[in-house]
Formats: C-alpha cells, structure tokens, sequence
C-alpha cells in the first residue's frame, strides 16, 4: 500500500478560494436565473438504492456507480446524476401536487469513471427538470432559460445546438434492420463518419431518396432557416415531419425571447442517452472544446417510478463554465468589496467598530491586528487579491490605500459605503 | 480571423504523406517535410498551425480541444473511442488489422481461453466479444509476432501492411478485422465554432482525393 496521505484520487480536486469564488458567483448567477423563471430549487440525497438507477430507462451502466451498502446489506450509489432522482421524487414525494412541476437543483454527482472529455468523477450539475409538459413550449422555454444562464454567467461566445431524437430515429424505421445495426448507424452519424454511413448503406442495399436523406444527415447542422429547408427538401415520414415541426416552433419560442443569434441545429444529433424521446440540445463555448449543458425532452421516465408524466429538462456542468470563464478572462479581478483594515492594540476597539459599520453594509474587512508593517500589508493584500488597505486616522476619518498604485485617499465609513457597497454587482455586469 | 486552425499529426510516416495532401490544397508544411525538430509549425499564409505528437495522443488532443482538427489512424479511432467527428479518410496510411497466429494452432498451457498478444486490448476484446469467444489478452508495446512464437499466446491482433513481417516469422493471417487508413478527425466544438474555414479545408481535401484517385 502507497501512502496517498498527502494526495488527492484522479479526478476529484481541492478547489482554491479564487476559483472557488467564481464558482460560487456562477452558481450564483444561475439561481438567480433559474428562480427568476419561476422555477423551485430541490435537493435530493446524496446517496440512494441502487433500484433507484438501474431500471427501466435508467441509463447509467453499474459500473459507472459508486457503491455502498448499508447496515443490512442493501446497494446503495452515491448519485450519478440529478434527473432520476427528481423524477422519482417527482413521482413519488410531489405526487398529490398539482403539475407541472417546474423545478431546479445546483448539486454535486459522481461517476466512477470520469464524466466525458475531462474526466472529472465529481462535479456540480445546475440543471432544470419541467415534468407534466407535454409541448415543444416548455422545451423552447428550457433552452431560452440555458441562454439566460449562460449569458448571465458571464460565458462568451457560447451556442446551443438543437436536434430532434425523433428526427433520425422515424428514418431509420424505415429501414427493415435488427437493433444492433439501428446502433451501429446511430454511432457512425453520431461521429459524422460519411465514410462508413455510405458503406453500411451499400451493404443494407439501401437505394434512392432514403441513402440520399440519410449521408445528409450528418451535414444537416448550422443556421436554423437554412438546415429546415434543405431537411424539407425531402419526402419525410410522419415522424420526421413532426421533428421538423418540433424544432421549428422551439426556435421561434427563442426568437421570442431575442435569443435567436445563440442557437443554430444539428439534425445529425441522435440518441445519446436512451430515455430522451424528443428535442434535444447541447451548449458549448470556442473556449472549450466539449459541450458545457446538454439537456432534452423525456417522456417515458416517469413511468418507471409510476407516473405517467411527459418531461424536459438541462443541466449546465458547472466546474466547465468555470474552465471557460477562466479562458476567456484570465485577468478578472474578483474581490472588489474586499479591505484590510490595520490596527494595533491602542486602537483595536475602533477599528473594530469601524469593520462592523463597513461589513454591515456587505463590505468584506479583514482585520489585520499583527501590527507589521504597511508594506507587508500590502504584500499580503497583492498576493491574496484585495484591492484595498484602510487605516485609522485622527477621529473618524480614514486612510484607503489603493494596493496596486500606492495611491490613497482620506475618506470616512459613509464615503467607503458609497463608493464600494456597489461593486460586486458591477462586477458580475464587468463580466460581459 | 485572429486565431490560428490547428491541426495534429502523428509523427512519422503519416504525417509526410498528409503534408502532401495539406500542401495540394495550398497550406505550406515544408518545415515537416523537411525534418523539423519543432512540435509547433505555423504557415501565417493559411492562417494554420501544425502540432507533430505521438500516433496514439492524436485523438486525446482534439477531443479535449487543444487542436481543432487532427489525422490520426483508425487503428486509434478504434482502440481509443474517442468523442469525436471522424469526417474524412485520407486514404494514407492504408493496411489491415487482422488476426494471426501460426498455421497450426498449438493447444497452449492447457486452457480452453485463448491467449491474445497486442498492442490493441480493446479492438481484440471487442472482436472476440462478437465472435462470442473468451480471451485472455496480453498487453504488449511492440513486436506482437514474438509472442506465439516463444508461447506467449496463442495468436496476435496486429496491424498488417504487407504480411512479409508475419510471413518471415512462420505466422498467417486467420481472419481480417478491418481495413485501416488515416482519418481527418474534428473535434465537436470546433466544426460548429469553426465551420466555415474546416469546411473550406474539407472541401478542398475532398476534391484533392478524388482527383487522386
């Protein structure tokens, strides 16, 4: 046995205050996003019966699950995921509320192997669940909510990609093949591998309109007019019309909202996680290359907890957003209401009042009683980003020195209040 | 247009055979050509920046998005299954991956699994799952054709070029998994975020091909 005493496992991180910070003003932001829809925050517990994640729709494979058991025996896994859980709180605990419940959650999950390209086996969700919403209303809505979140996050240059499960899903019915070929065409458009889409083809001697519409499928991406037109183009089945039809009236619900610039579609998104049954989306930034939300519509999963309620619903990876905050603003100062306030022991009592008028009115004063020197402070001050060192001065008045110039002012508590209690809101608006 | 496209070669023979393809549609990569020691070589012309990394980093480099594009084998595709848009073959690079062993297969340490010796423990794994086979792999880095000879295994999954390595050492190919050539791969961010100029690049690599042909 090694000794990790000083070590931290693959995939799971200490996070700093700095970023920390930013963590929270993110999950911040998108609180107040979420509940400015009208949306109510849930918690679930951290861990529950396996049962919970391994029937019916439930997507995640055992081995992606930590596992524990209880005193008596039972399998229990810490949560891999929010969705399945609010729907069987849905299902079960809001049972007798009147629907649709309109619901959020900013909650930890863990899976064993990694989430996807960074690997990480911890990381927080901010997601949204709309369960007893049958129509492509609530889905446009979801992701008008994603833009929101994103915006007000502070990320840049981000867009939402939208697709239709149904769309790909009603074309491949056509073709007379068993359900291991359905996944391997499903994989290869998924990777928009023309290549082998056409070679599978040839094999299934597909011909025609069908093989035409179905090599297309992974080009059908971009501005949302122009990938409706061209998909219109041809004689689509009932299902795939009705896709089409889903999609078109999800986008001008967000042409509503004024967020038409942030999305665009991607036909070619199939399937990836089996209970979605309708629109489905992704978010993602030029900053980072993997998605940061994804979300979708899911119909069935209520059923396997006893309900029968349609659903839809997102979650933004939080520890991404971060990542790409990060990216684009590397420089952010990130403590404007922060000060240290120096004093020594002939003066304690009044900088300690004077810290409790500051902090009262949402200042951050940390009091430095060590009585070093003002150029140590300041060190210190620099190192630990706090923008501001106060000292005491004859009666009321005191001294504000700037850390980075070495420039300062007389002012009073007042003139502090009035000139910094603001900041943190023009911080967060600095942010765009 | 500030930003540089970048795309990721695996070092060796693809990347020469890819220079050439990039250089026919005007995007100048003589510094590989030429045996560059650097890892980063930029052609401002095209506004494209070539990144040389090991064959097997290829793939992890455009998945996480640290390049945009990347040529890379699909033995890797295969082996890695990476997240990831693998929009072209290229049509270099081109061998097979195939099962071998010796003519006769010996009976081996008296075990009803078959031992595999390669270099890709999840494409023979996969394999032998669809023949509905048991195996027992054996992870090895290079020379796989040693192995059955001094009784490591019973066969190999190995890629194959022109079968005189398996040929001079008394193995045969059993059966031929699947043929293999260098892929343009994407990552899933970039194509969205980048459209226009990977596109134009795709475009033009595409009627490049098929003038080859």
């Amino acid at each position: 046995m090694g000794d990790y005493r000083r070590q931290v496992p693959d995939g799971v991180a200490d996070i700093l205050a700095d970023e920390c910070a930013v963590k929270r003003e993110t999950e911040a932001a998108v609180r107040g996003v979420f509940l400015g829809h009208g949306l109510r925050e849930v918690c679930t517990p951290t861990f529950e019966y396996l049962d919970v994640f391994s029937t019916g729709q439930a997507v995640l494979e055992q081995e992606e699950m930590f596992k524990l058991t209880d005193p008596r025996g039972r399998l229990l896994v810490i949560r891999p995921d929010m969705t399945i859980p609010i729907a069987r709180m849905a299902a079960t605990n809001m049972k007798g509320e009147p629907k649709p419940h309109k619901l959020f959650y900013i909650s930890e999950v863990f899976r064993v192997n990694g989430n996807g390209a960074d690997g990480l086996r911890e990381f927080t969700q901010a997601g949204v669940e709309m369960i007893g919403i049958p129509g492509v209303e609530a889905d446009g809505e979801c992701i008008s909510i994603a833009v929101q979140a994103m915006k007000t996050a502070g990320v840049e240059d981000f867009r939402i990609d939208i697709g239709q499960v149904e769309f790909f899903e009603s074309i491949i019915d056509e073709i007379n093949i068993s359900g291991e070929d359905k996944e391997s065409l499903r994989h290869y458009i998924k990777h928009k591998n023309l290549v082998a889409v056409e070679e599978f083809l040839d094999k299934k001697k597909v011909n025609g309109k069908l093989k035409e519409l179905l090599l297309l499928i992974p080009v059908l991406y971009g501005n949302a007019a122009e990938v409706l037109r061209r998909a219109g183009e041809f004689p689509l089945n009932r299902g795939a019309e009705k896709a089409l039809e889903d999609i078109e009236k999800a986008c001008s619900i967000i042409n509503e909202y004024g967020y038409g610039e942030y999305i665009s579609i991607d036909l070619g998104m199939v399937k990836e996680l089996p209970y979605y049954t309708g629109i489905i989306f992704k978010g993602f930034t030029r900053d980072l290359g993997y998605i940061i939300c994804s979300g979708g519509r899911y119909d069935y999963l209520q059923k396997d907890f006893g309900e029968d309620a349609p659903a839809t619903g997102f979650a933004i990876n939080i520890n991404r957003v971060v990542q790409a905050l990060y990216k684009q603003n590397p420089q952010r100062s990130r403590r404007p209401k922060a000060f240290i306030l120096k004093c020594s022991d002939g003066d304690r009592k009044k900088a300690i009042r004077t810290a409790q008028k500051l902090r009262a009115a949402g200042l951050y004063v940390e009091l430095d009683m060590t009585a070093t020197s003002m150029d140590r402070i300041l060190t210190y001050a620099r190192e630990k980003g706090v923008g501001r060192v106060i000292t005491l001065q004859e009666g009321s008045r005191l001294k504000v020195t700037d850390v980075e110039t070495g420039k300062y002012t007389i002012t009073s508590v007042p003139g502090i209040i009035a000139s910094y209690s603001q900041a943190s809101s023009e911080c967060i608006a600095g942010w765009h | 247009m500030d930003r540089f496209l970048r795309i990721a070669l695996a070092k060796g023979r693809i990347a020469l055979q890819a220079v050439e393809l990039f250089e026919s549609i005007g995007i100048n990569c003589s510094p590989v050509r030429e045996g560059t020691r650097r890892l980063i070589i930029r052609d401002p012309g095209s506004m494209v920046e070539f990144i040389l990394v090991k064959p097997k980093d290829v793939a992890k480099y455009v998945e996480l998005g640290a390049v945009d594009m990347g040529v890379v084998g699909k033995d890797m595709l295969l082996e890695q299954q990476p997240d990831l848009y693998e929009v072209l073959d290229l049509g270099i690079g081109k061998c097979r991956m195939v099962v071998a062993g010796p003519e006769k297969p010996r009976v081996f340490l008296n075990r009803a699994v078959k031992v595999v010796a390669t270099k890709y423990p999840v494409t023979a794994r996969n394999y032998f799952r669809e023949k509905r086979e048991s195996i027992q792999v054996v992870n090895l880095d290079g020379s796989v054709e040693l192995a059955p000879l001094v009784g490591l295994s019973n066969v190999i999954v190995d890629l194959v070029e022109t079968g005189r390595t398996l040929e001079e050492n008394g193995l045969v190919i059993l059966d031929e998994i699947c043929p293999i050539s260098a892929r343009l791969v994407v990552n899933k961010v970039s194509l969205k975020m980048e459209n226009e100029r990977i596109n134009k690049v795709l475009k033009a690599l595409r009627q490049a091909l098929r003038k080859a042909v």
